[in-house]
């Protein structure tokens, strides 16, 4: 069979193409299919790669925005090794992460209720999900203005003779970072939900019916049938959790409680916004986003061992 | 006719506005001719003019602003302006941003001092040897525009009206609590003698909110004059004296006794200073509150709610009373600078001085409330009673800036947490005044 080629039916009278040989050549040896992703691949490295590159590269550096930056080795660095704000940032970043179990299970639990179909489970997806259609500025916005000392929650309880329990959320010290975990949780799970009933549905009811033959309970069946079934998106949701963990918090916490009351939920998603904004410190900022960078996906390696490690053993 | 508000921010000396005025005066008639081709005489200026600033929109300033600018394109009709206003909290993002890929408007509005003009200083043209005489002559303040706070330094900025902290009081609330209105506490001991008197009556003494941690700074700023000076305060600034220093520690104290025993209303920790907290005073429910001179949260809004003669100014506690007050702080409201991108640095240094003018300040105060700083402005008969209060105040006493000018952004932000923590009584005096050293000492 003779190959047909660009140019073929375009010989010259000398026997010579338009294009050169070497051309010709190229195109032979890269795959169509790069021609395809080329588009995208360009973008990709324009907006993404290229400004993660030159986020560390200013990470070197002393820049205030609007003056050429002036190289500073790992100064940056060693200035995040000794900042007592990152340092709390990143221990409140850490307790965050230690409820995303609860960000996670929660969602996945409710999924599988709503999955048996009890009685008014569509009314109950649809309010799951509402909050997620909230702006994380709304819903920072709207507790801000329930949980002030004499905003709508404090007077019920006052009114339900539970005044003993009303207290400035969002000012105490003992009190501000749980209620915002709290409320970002409640900000986030409605999602979960979702994501958790459409792969509980993708499941085969004939594994079920299986397992019911079997005279598996409904703990087992959970354990041995859907959780395997499900753990690649089990997978996904936590890592994406984990992430959000570490760059999704800042509209929350900004909304709520500015980081404070002190630095009680200062997070380093806000302390980079403070570093790159309010001290114009854009290079000591970038030098917190990287590290931000690299913990995040420390951790997502993590977690993505974990639940590999738990699905292996599940199967 | 009231004259001009005329406040060299940092004097030492009293001067008093006659004087000052008819100086001024004359020296701008002698200099008139030796202005620069770019001063606000119609001069030969043209071209597309772009301004930024966070108040065009704004009710009364900005249409203030609007007149002031057909003034300015009456004056050079071969001028293009284009006048934005960029939102308020991102604006530093915003002015930064643009600086760096060089495409930042002509002029733009800045804060005064290190947090504003001086932190951009690089990226701004020096205007030392620009302005003219006249502007430079008839303005106050400009020693927040300038390098390292020295108004004889390289200016980066025009400054542009007065601002402070000011305490109004509900006169009305004042005399049915048994107090003198024309006789408020004039120093902090009489200040919480009448809180008492007012808490008695069943009146809650004060207004404001801190649900930003930034009501503190003000209460700082307004007491910090009563035991130390300005030097002092630039001493704090400079880190040469500690904020555990006692006369720190003495302000803290008071702050903190302030908050106490129902001085305040409840819930005073989580309702925000700004949009919701005035309402307090205009309602009638506190007695006193912490506003500012000029613009927002100033006796033009106060006015309007509970009537010009019922509401009173206090400014300067401790300095008719024998205490160790000093001065009154006070300084400009706002800046006008030229980055050095600029492509019609000609037309924008016309703008900017005829922004400053006499003329647009007048403009300015009567559909703004800008207090003015240019020492030709005259108010007219029928200003209201407190802005000429306030500034027979600063004529007839020392005055310097606010100590907050001093400050790095992140030593005031700390202030303000600190000061909102011991509010709350969730740290101690002590504690509250070693964590602002704490962040000092990190900056430098």
């Amino acid at each position: 069979m003779i190959p047909v080629t660009p140019g073929a039916g375009r010989r010259s009278a000398a026997g010579t193409t338009p294009e050169s040989g070497v051309g010709r050549r190229t195109r032979r040896r890269i795959p169509a299919g790069v021609w395809f992703v080329l588009p995208a691949l360009t973008l990709l490295l324009l907006f993404r790669a290229a400004p993660l590159v030159e986020g560390v590269r200013l990470s070197f550096t002393e820049w205030k925005g609007f003056v050429p930056p002036r190289f500073l080795g790992v100064d940056n660095y060693i200035d995040i090794l000794t900042d007592p704000l990152i340092h709390t940032a990143l221990l409140h970043n850490g307790i965050i992460l230690l409820t995303v179990p609860v960000w996670v299970l929660l969602p996945f639990f409710l999924a599988t209720i709503l999955h048996r179909r009890i009685w008014g489970w569509r009314f109950f997806r649809m309010a799951f999900f509402a909050p997620a259609l909230v702006s994380p500025v709304i819903v920072g916005i709207f507790f801000e203005l329930m949980l002030r000392e004499n905003g709508p929650i404090n007077t019920a309880l006052r009114g339900l003779g539970l005044g003993f329990l009303a207290t400035q959320w969002l000012v105490d010290l003992d009190t501000a970072l749980p209620v915002v975990i709290g409320i970002i949780i409640w900000a986030m799970f409605g999602m979960g939900v979702l994501i958790f009933l459409a792969a509980l549905d993708a499941v085969d009811p004939q594994l079920h019916d299986a397992a019911k033959i079997d005279g598996a309970s409904w703990f087992q069946t959970q354990r041995y049938v859907v959780l395997p079934e499900i753990s690649s998106v089990l997978q996904f949701y936590t890592v994406i959790m984990v992430i959000a963990s570490f760059t999704g918090l800042f509209p929350f916490v900004y909304t709520l409680t500015r980081g404070g009351p002190g630095n009680a939920t200062e997070v380093i998603d806000l302390a980079i916004y403070r570093a790159a904004f309010q001290s114009s410190e854009l290079g000591y900022a970038s030098a917190v986003g990287v590290i931000m960078v690299l913990l995040a996906l420390a951790l997502v390696w993590i977690a993505l061992a974990v639940t590999r490690r738990g699905t292996k053993a599940d199967a | 006719m009231q004259s001009a508000a005329i406040r060299p921010s940092g004097a030492r000396t009293r001067r008093p506005l006659v004087l000052l005025a008819s100086v001024a005066t004359a020296g701008a008639l002698v200099l008139s001719s030796c202005t620069t081709p770019d001063a606000d005489t119609g001069g030969e200026v043209a071209g597309e003019l772009t301004v930024w600033d966070w108040q065009y929109d704004a009710p009364g300033v900005g249409d203030a602003l609007k007149q002031v600018d057909e003034a300015f394109l009456a004056l050079h009709e071969d001028v293009e302006l284009t006048h934005i206003q960029q939102g308020f909290e991102q604006y530093d993002q915003v002015v930064a941003t643009s600086m760096s890929s060089g495409d930042v408007a002509d002029v733009i509005m800045l804060q005064p001092g290190e947090v504003g003009v001086l932190k951009y200083a690089e990226a701004l043209t020096d205007l030392t040897d620009l302005v003219s005489a006249e502007t430079r002559d008839q303005l106050v303040g400009w020693d927040q525009v300038s390098e390292g706070l020295d108004a004889s330094a390289p200016a980066y900025g025009i400054p542009l009206g007065t601002q402070t902290y000011v305490l109004y009081f509900n006169k009305q609330l004042f005399e049915e609590a048994g107090l003198d209105p024309e006789a408020p506490p004039a120093s902090v001991e009489e200040l919480f003698d009448a809180a008492e008197t007012l808490k008695g009556a069943g009146i809650t003494p004060f207004g404001g909110g801190d649900a930003e941690g930034i009501l503190g700074v003000l209460w700082f700023n307004i007491l910090w004059p009563a035991v130390a000076t300005d030097a002092d305060a630039k001493d704090l600034g400079s880190g040469e004296l500690a904020w555990t220093d006692d006369k720190v520690v003495e302000i803290f104290e008071t702050y903190e006794r302030l908050h106490a025993d129902g001085n305040f209303p409840a819930g005073v920790a989580t309702t925000p200073l700004f949009g919701e907290s005035p309402g307090q005073f205009t309602r009638g429910e506190v007695a006193m509150f912490l506003g500012l001179a000029s613009t927002d949260m100033s006796y033009a809004q106060f006015n309007e709610a509970l009537g010009e003669e019922n509401v009173g100014v206090i400014q300067g506690l401790g300095l008719e009373s024998g205490d160790a007050a000093n001065y009154i702080p006070v300084g400009p409201a706002v800046a006008w600078s030229i980055p050095v991108s600029t492509e019609n640095a000609a037309a924008a240094l016309a703008y900017a001085e005829h922004l400053t003018s006499a003329e647009s300040q007048k403009t300015l105060f009567e559909l703004g409330g800008f207090l003015p700083n240019n020492v030709a402005t005259e108010l007219g008969d029928d200003a209201p009673a407190q802005p000429r209060q306030m500034l027979a105040d600063w004529e007839s006493h020392d005055t310097a800036v606010l100590a907050q000018s001093y400050w790095a952004v992140e030593v005031l932000l700390e202030v303000g947490k600190q000061l909102q923590l011991l509010a709350t009584g969730q740290t101690t005096v002590a504690d509250a005044a070693a964590g602002v050293q704490a962040v000092q000492e990190r900056q430098g």
